[in-house]
């Protein structure tokens, strides 16, 4: 019974959204518009109770005085921080997303150039990659290196200086062998993703619910 | 005939139920961005408006009951469904199931061994997908394996997650893995945990925990976007072994260069058949492979009828690619 009653839920509900995708004019696609608005709900009440998880393990980590506990410290406090200056912004200017709030220039001053900071440092780290990638040991790993030079040479006007062809090779590269071999994973994942459905709707793949 | 009946609805109904993967795996590319809209993908600009709200504009404009346009789809689903039915049914009859090796799924056991070997975490990253991405199911299945090969071994995990639903699911994964191999005093509560809803918070989350712990295997298993990379790199830095696992195809290429193994799109949703050794699960790998040969017959076949069609316009084989490639695309031309 304990299985029974969320492998029911999850059938209706899977087979519910199907019929919505290929009837999707009122009365079903209106039911799945409201689906969605449930969904969302879900997740705010939900966002709570992994915020408690989070609380949690970090105050029981600062008490504890464990390993790394100054950096739990710095989260708990930040996250006040945030919920202190949501709070200031809503009081005093209506909402704290109001451009003069002091939420928003948490937000601005803080929170973006972090963001920044860490999308910054994958140049770093795809570089340290390429150049694993790039060395050349094999065959294929030969072909790979061939490849980038060629893409690469293509993709800057110095290329297109050197040689008129290059843009030309890079094009080619990327719009005939590099979509072919896209195109077969996407094939290729579209019939996992369909049959991974197909077996949890049916119930014969639960591993996520025992 | 009362069996053969509900077979066959089982079949019509189910047959729908991939139908979304199916719309966009039979569009071009460009149309089928990333699922989760407001990460930042390096490869792939996530602006494109989400595909099944495009439809349902179209729908709503054409009042029509049924949307004939996802007609092709529903007869992929239809034979997919027939065909896992039937390899079920096969399976259960006890007829012999060849699957091939998966190295990076053969690897799971001696990433666990080798993490328990050196006293070292297991860290299990389920990507920043939510719980309606297909990748992210996948992942939690694939969790349950490796939570249970955890709790055999006795080793700890780290389950850190960017999603709130995902969080209180992977929880309850991993502490049934430890239930049911008769070890629930081994379960720590404060192993799987929630982190942030930032994409590159989540990364520099992850990466602190890996500088800090220094685990000795790391799964990377779900959908990931840009942050991929940086975690993956810094895995690769403090020497754990890592297998990866993405139907992104954006970032498949950052996960094979910085990882030693990684399942490639429908090897990931055959993870958790294929560790199972369950042989009604491994039935349904079985259907996939017999679309697969069809898919690879069907392209062959569009090369050699668009080449004259190409070649010669208005002619017979004009006509007859323009009707091939409507059976494909629901629209001719």
């Amino acid at each position: 019974m304990k299985q029974r009653i969320p492998l029911t839920i999850s059938f209706i509900a899977g087979i519910f959204i199907i019929l919505t995708f290929y009837f999707p004019n009122s009365p079903l696609g209106d039911i799945e518009q409201h689906t969605l608005v449930w969904f969302a709900i879900v997740v705010g009440i939900s966002m709570v109770v992994g915020v408690e998880s989070l609380v949690r393990i970090n105050v029981v980590k600062i008490m504890k005085q464990k390993q790394g506990w100054a950096y739990s410290l710095a989260l708990i406090l930040a996250l006040l921080l945030s919920l202190v200056t949501g709070i200031m912004g809503q009081v005093k200017y209506g909402s704290p997303f109001h451009l003069q709030s002091p939420f928003m220039y948490v937000y601005t001053h803080m929170i973006v150039p972090l963001q920044s900071t860490m999308f910054a440092i994958l140049s770093f780290f795809i570089a340290s990659a390429a150049y694993r990638a790039f060395r050349v040991r094999n065959l294929a790993a030969t072909m790979l290196l061939l490849s980038a030079v060629l893409v690469m040479l293509g993709r800057v006007p110095v290329g297109e200086k050197i040689w008129s062809q290059f843009p030309v090779i890079s094009e080619w590269i990327m719009n005939v062998p590099q979509v072919g071999a896209k195109r077969g994973i996407m094939i290729g994942s579209f019939l996992g993703a369909a049959a991974t459905s197909i077996r949890i709707i049916l119930g014969i793949e639960r591993s996520y619910i025992s | 005939m009362k069996r053969l009946l509900c077979l066959i609805a089982c079949a019509l109904l189910f047959a729908a139920s991939t139908a979304y993967a199916a719309e966009d795996a039979l569009k071009p590319p460009e149309e089928t961005a990333a699922a989760p809209p407001a990460q930042i993908d390096d490869a792939e600009a996530v602006t494109a408006t989400a595909p099944d709200a495009e439809a349902k504009t179209e729908g709503q404009e054409n009042k029509s009951w049924f949307s004939v346009e996802r007609l092709p789809s529903l007869v992929v689903i239809a034979v997919l469904t027939a065909l896992i039915l039937f390899n079920i049914q096969r399976a259960r009859g006890g007829a012999p199931i060849f699957i091939r090796k998966i190295a990076g799924l053969e690897a799971v056991d001696d990433a666990v061994g080798r993490s328990t070997e050196m006293g070292k975490p297991v860290l299990y990253i389920p990507g920043i997908g939510d719980m309606s991405t297909l990748a992210t199911l996948a992942s939690l299945s694939i969790l349950r394996r490796v939570a249970d090969k955890v709790a055999e071994y006795q080793t700890d995990i780290i389950v850190p997650c960017a999603d709130p639903i995902v969080h209180p699911t992977a929880e309850e994964t991993v502490k049934m893995a430890y239930v049911e191999s008769g070890r629930p005093d081994m379960f720590d509560e404060n192993s799987v945990f929630y982190l942030t809803y930032d994409q590159f918070g989540y990364a520099a989350g992850v990466d602190g925990i890996m500088m800090r712990e220094k685990p000795g295997a790391i799964f990377l298993q779900g959908w990931f976007a840009a942050e991929s990379l940086v975690m993956a790199e810094t895995g690769n830095s403090v020497g754990a072994i890592q297998i990866a696992g993405t139907d992104q195809t954006s970032q498949l290429p950052f996960l094979v260069a910085a990882c030693d193994y990684t399942l490639i799109g429908e090897e990931l949703y055959a993870a958790a058949s294929y560790l199972s050794r369950d042989p009604v699960q491994l039935g349904t790998l079985k259907s996939q492979d017999v679309l697969k040969v069809f898919f690879a017959g069907s392209v062959i076949l569009g090369v050699i009828l668009a080449t004259p069609a190409a070649l010669f316009e208005g002619s017979v084989a004009e006509t007859a690619y323009n009707f091939f490639k409507m059976l494909f695309t629901g629209a001719a031309g």
